[in-house]
């Protein structure tokens, strides 16, 4: 039988090699041989998309690899997620997440993108979709108990819904509730300063590491 | 409403090198994967049957148009709608939906290739009215271009009779489908008033 470690280390190359059928099948495997999946995950996947990461920062990697090992990571939670359930084990999730395109944007494709760098990266993510009430984001937000709301807007005309929803919360009383990330091509961290979020996020690999840092502190494994 | 163009046969001409930079593969082909290069070569492929492209321009005189600032010393104003159709962008929700990620931008990227390749084939053609009548073009703006609000989209909708190609306007003034695009290129007496670089 192949060692732990060596098999964790295969976890990790597959994610950085964005080798999806490799990495559904190390899941596979991890299941069979009834690893702890907390270790599965936090020492043989988290490290992967980690490292796609750093390669993006330095320019090795561009954004069709980081998609591609964010497919890989995704497939292979997901080969793992019944087995973690069943465990009642989901508290390896870094946080809940609701995110959307604020209402009367209909521009989605950065919001996916940051939609599926999270799931990658362990977050248990809700994607509200585009041109979403600002209503809707609270509804969610309360419903799943979200640790977090994620705005997307792409137009200086639209970003103005950002501040309204953050207004929202505050007259409902649910501000402390949640923390707000903004996002999107015209926002800025002034803009996310200026009408309260708690972090804006340049980028989706940006967004991930404020999530991470403003998420709960669930230690993972 | 002024008589209204309507323009339906356009050709495409795809630079996969282009392509992969668009997706954010700053390397462009030579740094691509075999699977971006396979997925490529797949959304070529299906091109034909996702691309809709459609133009409506009409040309106005000044004093037909609201008076923004934009406007002025224009002689004559072309307005106009191009789109390539919704069903690309169907393809790419559904790519998304269903996690595959890398092709849904793919063929996301190809869209937008699209769109300008469908504009500047009409731009071609609204230049050669411009010069035929004795004007100088300006360069292409579209609504939301500095000094040229997004708002005005409703404006330059009220002339365009964008509906006849499958383009609406939300309550945002943004365009359905997405991948569509709204320009004016204002007509001048003068050669120096336009900032179009033209052949003498």
């Amino acid at each position: 039988m192949e060692s732990k470690d060596r098999l964790l280390a295969a976890m990790t190359a597959a994610i950085v090699e964005g080798d999806r059928a490799a990495a559904e099948a190390l899941a596979a495997k991890a299941l069979a041989e009834s690893l702890d999946l907390h270790e599965v995950i936090e020492k043989g996947y988290i490290p992967g998309i980690q490292k796609v990461g750093a390669l993006w920062e330095s320019g090795e990697y561009f954004l069709p690899e980081l998609i591609s090992s964010a497919e890989c990571m995704k497939a292979a939670l997901a080969v793992l997620k019944p087995a973690l359930a069943a465990a009642r084990a989901e508290a390896f999730l870094r946080g809940k997440v609701v995110i959307g395109t604020i209402e009367g944007d209909i521009h989605d494709i950065g919001k996916n993108l940051v939609a599926s760098m999270l799931s990658a990266n362990g977050f248990d993510v809700l994607d509200l979709g585009a041109d979403v009430k600002l209503a809707r984001f609270i509804e969610a937000a309360e419903e799943t108990g979200a640790d977090l709301i994620c705005l997307s807007s792409l137009l200086t005309t639209t970003m103005l819904n950002q501040r309204r929803l953050i207004e929202m919360l505050k007259e409902r009383g649910l501000r402390g509730r949640f923390k707000v990330l903004v996002g999107g091509a015209p926002v800025t961290r002034k803009w996310a300063e200026d009408i309260g979020a708690d972090g804006y996020g340049e980028n989706a690999l940006a967004a991930v590491k404020l999530a991470v840092a403003l998420g709960p502190k669930r230690r993972l494994g | 409403m002024n008589a209204q163009v309507v323009l339906k046969d356009f050709t495409f001409r795809w630079n996969q090198e282009k392509i992969c930079v668009r997706v954010g593969s700053r390397g462009g082909l030579r740094s691509a994967s075999p699977s971006l290069r396979e997925l490529l070569h797949q959304a070529e492929g299906t091109m034909p049957v996702l691309l809709r492209p459609r133009a409506a321009y009409t040309i106005i005189d000044r004093d037909e148009t609201n008076g923004h600032p934009v406007f002025d010393e224009a002689v004559k104003v072309a307005l106009g709608v191009v789109t390539i159709g919704p069903a690309l962008e169907t393809e790419v929700q559904r790519a998304f939906r269903e996690g595959d990620m890398l092709q849904g931008l793919v063929l996301d990227a190809f869209g937008s290739e699209a769109v300008v390749q469908t504009f500047r084939q009409v731009e071609g053609r609204i230049v050669d009215e411009a010069l035929g009548l004795g004007l100088w073009p300006s360069k292409r703006f579209s609504p939301g271009y500095k000094g040229w609000p997004l708002e005005e989209q409703r404006f330059l909708f009220s002339r365009v009779d964008a509906a006849a190609i499958g383009v609406d306007l939300n309550d945002s003034c943004m365009m359905i489908p997405r991948k569509s695009n709204s320009f004016r290129i204002n007509f001048y007496a003068e050669r120096s008033l336009s900032t179009r670089r033209l052949a003498s």
